[in-house]
């Protein structure tokens, strides 16, 4: 008998459909396997919710799955795989290994309480006795808030209206709305697990106004699912930034929960980002034009030899609100260039592999646009079966049990 | 191979308003799809003064009425530049005007592109991504198109 063989499949629907494009998903998915699917890693854009719903969506795919097989996934900005790459339709992932056991975790209301999302979900994973040697995790993205008698906002430059809409930050992720918490939920979840994770921040088309998480049979909100995979297979984990130093850097003063800055270099917090930035009110104030900015101008510290990039979340009169924790007071201003993402991509996927899954920062599908094909051109020199999944972040977690919840990187599984 | 194809077809088809068009035309099918996503407002093959193929219910989304005939106007005048330039590698070109935008992605050595209209802050990467799916499709249609016919004639 000959060594036990991974089987890896990649499947995808462009269909409208949402019932159609879910059983074409998998059934393109596990006619390449010989075997049946040990798990179903299941992605899909945003537009199935207008199109039939992803309850549908997820009844086709269970109209072809077979039953038991544990499903896994959620909503991405885009994705990339063997066929193409798409800002529209699903695709999926499944393994077939006969060396593997699989476990799956869910949190809710990770925004509400990460803390308590992550005990449920690590507590779930270990009541089913199953060793695990890595994860795959999914987490419900960012929403932009709504506040009252201000409507979707994210630049408020008036004091007392700032300090206002401050105030209700709290009450926000009471409703499991705001930033997605994925750093404060991973920093809680390793203190439960002991294997390397990789991670995706569900998202939608770029709206953030919904994203929806996947598992089994169900459409979640909110939430947080974790994959244990147990098996005698050595994946290679690996992290490449595209981002590059615009050789600014500055000195900030944080409130206590990391991510309202009130003073940059001792002066007050918007006012000097403006400046930094040359940015004129006019010009961010609404909040598809502030986001379109934004997240070309992250602010990072180093964490180990990470790039961590903090985001611009919201202005709230004169204090910035970061979308996620700010763990330095020093700070240096990075950007992103196509040319810079096309060289790392180069770095990332020049060695030869049979499968590679990977989460990439949404930022970099919009930076590329029609070029994101150079990735693929790359890509297919060097692997055999690939899914890339465009997301609202990335985490990762290495042996070493460091959690780095990234933006604006590339994150790679590599088997 | 398709440029013959895409020469035919806008020859077959004349202009906007004014056109037998195959309501089976499976070019009509990929600009379809297109205008299915939210933030495609008007999406054709067109080339200077010919709009060759529309979506295959010969309309466009109710939006892009009061602003049309101008960026219609406008549009004209960047198919000058296209068939100038499309011989030397001409392949993206793009305005913004008032709130929108027109995406022209041109068909490798002709003076025929698919175009976009979309809200100017529409998230114009993840767009691109789909107008470059579509592309790739038409190409692959024509190019289908072209074989057949020769085989016919053959």
């Amino acid at each position: 008998m000959g060594e036990p063989k991974l089987e890896a499949a990649i499947g995808m629907s462009r269909k409208w459909d949402a019932r159609e494009a879910g059983r074409e998903v998998t059934r393109s998915t596990i006619e390449k396997l010989t075997r049946p699917p040990d798990f179903f890693l299941l992605f899909s854009t945003i537009h199935y919710e207008k199109n039939g719903g992803f309850e549908e969506l997820l009844n086709g795919v269970w109209d072809v799955l077979p039953k038991g097989t544990p499903l896994a996934g959620g909503t991405v900005a885009g994705f990339m795989n063997n066929y193409g790459c798409y800002a529209r339709g699903a695709t999926a992932l499944a393994f077939s290994y006969p060396n593997i056991n699989v476990a799956v975790g869910v949190g809710k209301n990770t925004k509400r309480n990460p803390k308590k999302a992550a005990k449920e979900c690590a507590e779930m994973i270990m009541k089913q006795n199953t060793k695990v040697d890595f994860y795959f995790e999914f987490i419900s993205g960012p929403i932009i808030p709504t506040f009252p008698g201000i409507g979707k906002q994210t630049v408020i430059r008036s004091k007392t209206s700032g300090n206002l809409m401050k105030k209700m930050i709290p009450a926000l992720f009471r409703a499991n709305r705001g930033t997605d918490r994925a750093d404060e939920f991973l920093e809680y979840l390793v203190k439960y697990i002991d294997s390397p994770l990789i991670g995706a921040v569900c998202y939608d088309d770029g709206k953030l106004s919904k994203n929806y998480q996947f598992f089994n049979k169900e459409i979640l909100k909110n939430s947080a699912i974790l994959l244990g995979i147990s098996t005698d297979m050595v994946p290679e984990f690996q992290t490449v930034s595209a981002l590059k130093s615009r050789g600014v850097k500055i000195k900030v003063k944080r409130e206590k929960d990391n991510r309202t800055v009130t003073k940059i270099d001792d002066k007050i917090a918007t006012p000097e980002l403006f400046r930094i930035l040359n940015w004129k009110e006019g010009n961010v104030k609404e909040v598809e034009k502030f986001y379109s900015q934004a997240f070309y101008y992250p602010f990072c510290y180093k964490k180990e030899d990470k790039i961590h990039a903090v985001m611009l979340g919201l202005i709230l009169g004169e204090n910035i609100y970061f979308a996620n924790k700010i763990e330095s007071d020093e700070l240096e201003l990075f950007g992103l260039t196509g040319n810079k993402i096309i060289s790392e991509c180069k770095k990332a996927f020049s060695k030869k592999s049979d499968l590679v899954y990977g989460v990439i920062c949404e930022t970099y599908i919009e930076t590329l646009g029609s070029s994101v094909y150079k990735i693929k051109d790359i890509i297919d020199n060097s692997t055999k079966d690939y899914l890339l999944l465009f997301a609202g972040g990335e985490s990762i977690v290495y042996k070493n049990m460091v959690p780095h919840h990234l933006y604006e990187s590339i994150n790679i599984l590599r088997i | 191979m398709y440029k013959s194809i895409l020469n035919s077809k806008t020859m077959k088809y004349n202009i906007l308003g004014d056109v037998d068009r195959m309501r089976d035309d499976p070019i009509a099918k990929v600009l379809d799809d297109l205008l299915k996503l939210d933030d495609i407002l008007a999406c054709m093959v067109a080339r200077q003064n010919m709009i060759s193929v529309m979506p295959s219910n010969d309309s466009f989304k109710a939006e892009i009425n009061q602003i049309w005939d101008i960026i219609h106007r406008a549009m004209d005048d960047v198919f000058t530049v296209i068939s100038e330039y499309s011989q030397t590698g001409l392949g993206e070109m793009e305005f913004r005007m008032q709130e929108y935008e027109a995406l022209f992605y041109v068909f490798p050595d002709t003076e025929n592109a698919l175009v976009s209209i979309i809200p100017a802050f529409a998230n114009k990467g993840l767009i691109e991504v789909e107008m470059e799916n579509a592309r790739r499709e038409i190409l692959a249609i024509m190019d289908e198109q072209e074989k057949a016919k020769i085989e016919v004639t053959a």
